[in-house]
């Protein structure tokens, strides 16, 4: 069963927004020294409370994870009920007498 | 050994006022720790017990009295009811540095003299009836025009993250030994003092196979016992090397002054990361609409690195000043 991870209740996160960045930051050694051209590649996410952030970096997701400041949820399968068809019933058609006095 | 001197101390602020150019002989700060004499009669020398309480102590000698808008007079003359915060950087105005910060019920002796041949001058002393915080600056007091974030700083940038793994008031812990093991067992010669779940940073451990060199979360097993979850058990045990924390488990407290407003209104944020690639935001202050100061209180663990970030709205410039004291 998938899951995803959500942003808790009064947390906010900022991280690479694709692999590529994440990539150049950590082959760099970390945001703070990134160099002027590498900067300039690198993309970032923010994301709030109830917000998806399944996309954030492993190690990060997994501390943030164990600390409650993301919440794990399954995706379940989506199961269709079968249609069930009512019989049709013909009401019959009763007029109304007019009352004539 | 680092040591400062008057010229470093660059940053006093009163409730988001800046009033260092107004100091000129002498200015101390610092915390007691309250006692009570316990000694009984026929016992020849004192004893003292900490009946639990820090007391704060400020006081300015001999500043220049100056009535002027947003200097000493003005700020600190009225002497009672007041609950100020003051924030005073003596190793320089730089990210990473220490401060000083106190909140509190102020009150205030302030007295003017004159001189028959010199300057008038004020003395100031608080009494400080509220906190006592040490810790670091996270934002030098500078002045911005457009939204800002240090932890983008770029390599070599001075506005960058401060790293608590290379704080010089860090105390380094020794260790013993490494096991062999599936999670391998650092032992110390002394109390290591950790907290399970807490993050520290190892370097110098030799013969370890693979090395246990490097960030770690640890399991405490004992006062002189943790684990770290490195698998030993195929290769080498280890000994020798040090470890500094990286993370803290008790919360701390947020400064900021805010003592130029051009703008329309700033919102403030201390950031903080175990890795300096993700960071989640530790302190966000009550949005700023005009000069003010706030001392915010967080909970909980406050990771590695932390970060400055201001987002402005409107044209203009705001200067300010932030730090966090770790508990």
């Amino acid at each position: 069963m998938p899951t995803y991870y959500t942003v808790a209740e009064g947390r906010e996160f900022n991280y690479p927004a694709d692999a590529v960045s994440e990539k150049i930051i950590k082959e760099s050694g970390g945001r703070s020294q990134l160099s002027e051209e590498d900067r300039k590649k690198v993309k970032f996410k923010t994301v709030t409370e109830g917000q998806d952030c399944s996309d954030m970096p492993i190690s990060a997701l997994a501390l943030y994870l164990e600390r409650g400041w993301i919440i794990e949820g399954r995706v379940e399968p989506f199961v269709m009920e079968p249609l069930v068809m009512e019989p049709l019933v013909m009401e019959p058609v009763v007029e109304e007498e007019e009352n004539h006095g | 050994m680092a040591k400062y001197a008057g010229k470093d101390f660059s940053v006093f602020l009163v409730d988001g006022y800046n009033l260092i150019a107004s100091l000129s002989e002498s200015a101390s700060m610092g915390k007691e720790s309250i006692t009570q004499q316990t000694n009984p009669f026929g016992i020849g020398s004192e004893g003292h017990s900490p009946i639990g309480l820090i007391k704060g102590m400020l006081a300015v000698g001999g500043g220049f009295f100056d009535a002027a808008t947003d200097a000493l007079h003005n700020i600190v003359a009225d002497v009672t009811g007041f609950t100020r915060i003051v924030s005073a950087a003596m190793e320089g105005n730089t990210i990473g540095k220490h401060f000083m910060g106190f909140e509190g019920a102020i009150d205030s002796k302030y007295e003017v003299t004159d001189k028959r041949d010199g300057l008038t001058m004020a003395n100031v002393s608080y009494l400080v009836s509220g906190d006592v915080n040490e810790g670091i600056i996270v934002q030098d007091l500078a002045a911005f025009t457009a939204s800002w974030d240090t932890k983008t700083g770029g390599a070599g940038a001075t506005d960058a993250p401060v790293d608590y793994s290379v704080d010089p008031g860090q105390r380094v812990i020794p260790i013993t030994s490494n096991s062999m093991a599936a999670a391998s067992v650092v032992t110390c010669p002394i109390a290591h003092g950790l907290t399970t779940g807490q993050i520290i940073l190892i370097s110098g451990v030799i013969t370890s196979s693979p090395t246990i060199n490097g960030q770690r979360t640890v399991t405490v097993l004992s006062s002189t016992t943790f684990s770290v979850p490195v698998d030993t058990s195929l290769g080498a045990a280890g000994t020798g090397g040090t470890f500094v924390l990286c993370s803290t488990v008790a919360g701390g407290v947020g400064y900021l002054h805010c003592t130029a407003f051009a703008i329309t209104n700033l919102v403030y944020k201390i950031m903080h990361s175990p890795d300096d690639i993700t960071y989640a935001a530790l302190i966000t202050f009550t949005t700023l609409t005009a000069i003010g100061k706030e001392r915010k209180t967080v909970s909980g663990t406050i990771d590695r690195y932390l970060s400055s970030q201001g987002t402005n709205t409107g044209a203009g410039s705001v200067t300010v000043f932030s730090g966090l004291c770790r508990n």
